[in-house]
């Protein structure tokens, strides 16, 4: 038995051998008895193997429609499964169309706000327009005082300085009787400290810083205010500066602190 | 008979009746290839209905029908290693082989000398290990040709081929070796 060739034989029997290797090889087989013998028992084994697979261990005869069942029950999870994802997605897109888009384009009540500006005027507290300009700073001032953050609901009326008591004797002066009713007191002088005692007592600018503008009226107004109630026999009998001090002394008696300090 | 489907719904249940149109053909032949492997005929059952849910799930990459041999004998496979990985129940080549082989049917008209060589046939295989016993039985079986055992198995055509020879060898020696004690 040639080794070499006898060693072929699985590969002729798998058909893995050249054209050349396999007719040597069958020239072999009918001289070698051995190789015969193992060739038939091969192709026995590969015939028996596959007659015992097939006839002796049949699968179950109702294992094709349980497959075909299982197939089914997969398919209809997964259409269940993608219907519920849809209806997901939609609810999810439906709830970011009504809740999320709406507000981020226009908030509700900006919108409101910017459409009946009067409504939101018109539910607070105003000074009705009867009212003196006087008046409606008044009304303005109480509310401011009364709410809790510190500011008042509307802005502060417009009032001109003349309309207020103290100045409205201003209104009918010209500018040339307010220029010589106008003096500058002395820096730092007795009458220039009543004078801010004076300026203290105003009602409507207590918090507000003045502008020099206003600081200005307010002094010439102060002085114009005192002149004309000044006795026509004192301005003939004393001299200036004890009318200084008559003048200061009249216009102290608005407060009982300040007509202290001037004895 | 419905009507025909258009698009991607009828392409859809083309495949997904290809898988179905296969049940018949394939569900026997994977189920014996299953009960070789494991050598238990409820794993083999459910070895059989998971390859062919995974077959449904994966039918896209099913292109040629004429390869549907393969392909479901390499997923078969591939469920076996998985259920061998999670090892629960399974059975591995060297288990020792009961005497009696599960699910035998006695054929009428068969000899019990025949019978018997069949079953001792079947005990020679399963003694095989698992690479052997594969080859052997996709080779005698199945009738497949080395590179698609190669396919199946996911090992290269070498290593086929040797196995396959091997497995040849070991097998003819235990028949020769039942055939004069018989």
């Amino acid at each position: 038995m040639n080794d070499v060739t006898c060693h072929n034989l699985d590969a002729y029997i798998g058909g893995w051998l050249t054209r050349d290797e396999r007719i040597e090889f069958e020239a072999h087989l009918k001289q070698c008895a051995a190789c015969r013998d193992e060739l038939g028992r091969q192709q026995r084994i590969d015939r028996l193997l596959d007659e015992a697979s097939r006839r002796l261990q049949p699968p179950p005869p109702d294992l094709v429609e349980r497959v075909h069942h299982a197939l089914d029950r997969a398919r209809r999870r997964r259409r269940v499964v993608r219907i519920s994802t849809g209806l997901s997605a939609a609810a999810a897109l439906l709830v970011a169309v009504l809740v999320i888009s709406p507000e981020r384009a226009t908030p509700p009540t900006r919108r409101v706000v910017a459409v009946h500006p009067p409504d939101r005027t018109a539910t607070h507290v105003t000074p009705p327009s009867e009212l003196s300009p006087v008046q409606q700073l008044a009304v303005w001032m109480a509310s401011r005082k009364a709410s809790s953050t510190g500011t008042a609901e509307y802005p502060r009326p417009r009032v001109p300085v003349f309309a207020i008591p103290p100045y409205a004797a201003l209104a009918s002066k010209t500018p040339g009787q307010l220029k010589q009713t106008t003096r500058t007191p002395e820096k730092n002088s007795s009458e220039d400290k009543e004078c801010k005692v004076v300026r203290g007592t105003e009602p409507f600018n207590a918090r507000a810083k003045p502008s020099h503008r206003t600081l200005v009226e307010r002094r010439l107004t102060v002085e114009a205010l005192a002149a004309p109630l000044q006795p026509a026999n004192h301005e003939t009998k004393l001299p200036d500066i004890h009318a200084k001090e008559t003048r200061s002394c009249r216009l102290h008696t608005r407060t009982s602190s300040a007509h202290a300090l001037c004895g | 008979m419905g009507s025909p489907r258009y698009g991607w719904a009828g392409l859809e249940a083309k495949r997904g009746g290809l898988v179905e149109d296969l049940l018949p053909e394939y569900v026997p032949r994977v189920y014996r290839y299953a009960l070789r492997l494991t050598h238990d005929h409820h794993v083999a059952e459910d070895i059989v209905q998971e390859t062919f849910l995974r077959a449904w799930r994966g039918r896209r990459r099913l292109r040629n029908p004429q390869s549907a041999r393969v392909w479901l004998l390499r997923i078969a496979t591939n469920v076996w290693r998985d259920r061998l990985r999670n090892r629960t129940r399974q059975a591995t080549g060297t288990r020792p082989l009961p005497d009696d082989i599960p699910g035998t049917v006695l054929e009428p008209g068969k000899t019990m000398a025949e019978r018997e060589t069949l079953r001792e046939v079947l005990r020679m295989m399963d003694s095989l290990p698992p690479r052997q016993r594969q080859v052997l039985y996709l080779s005698a079986v199945e009738a497949m040709p080395l590179d698609e055992i190669a396919q199946v198995l996911g090992i290269n055509y070498q290593s086929a081929k040797a196995s396959l020879s091997l497995a040849r060898k070991v097998i003819r020696q235990q028949f020769s070796a039942f055939e004069q004690q018989g």
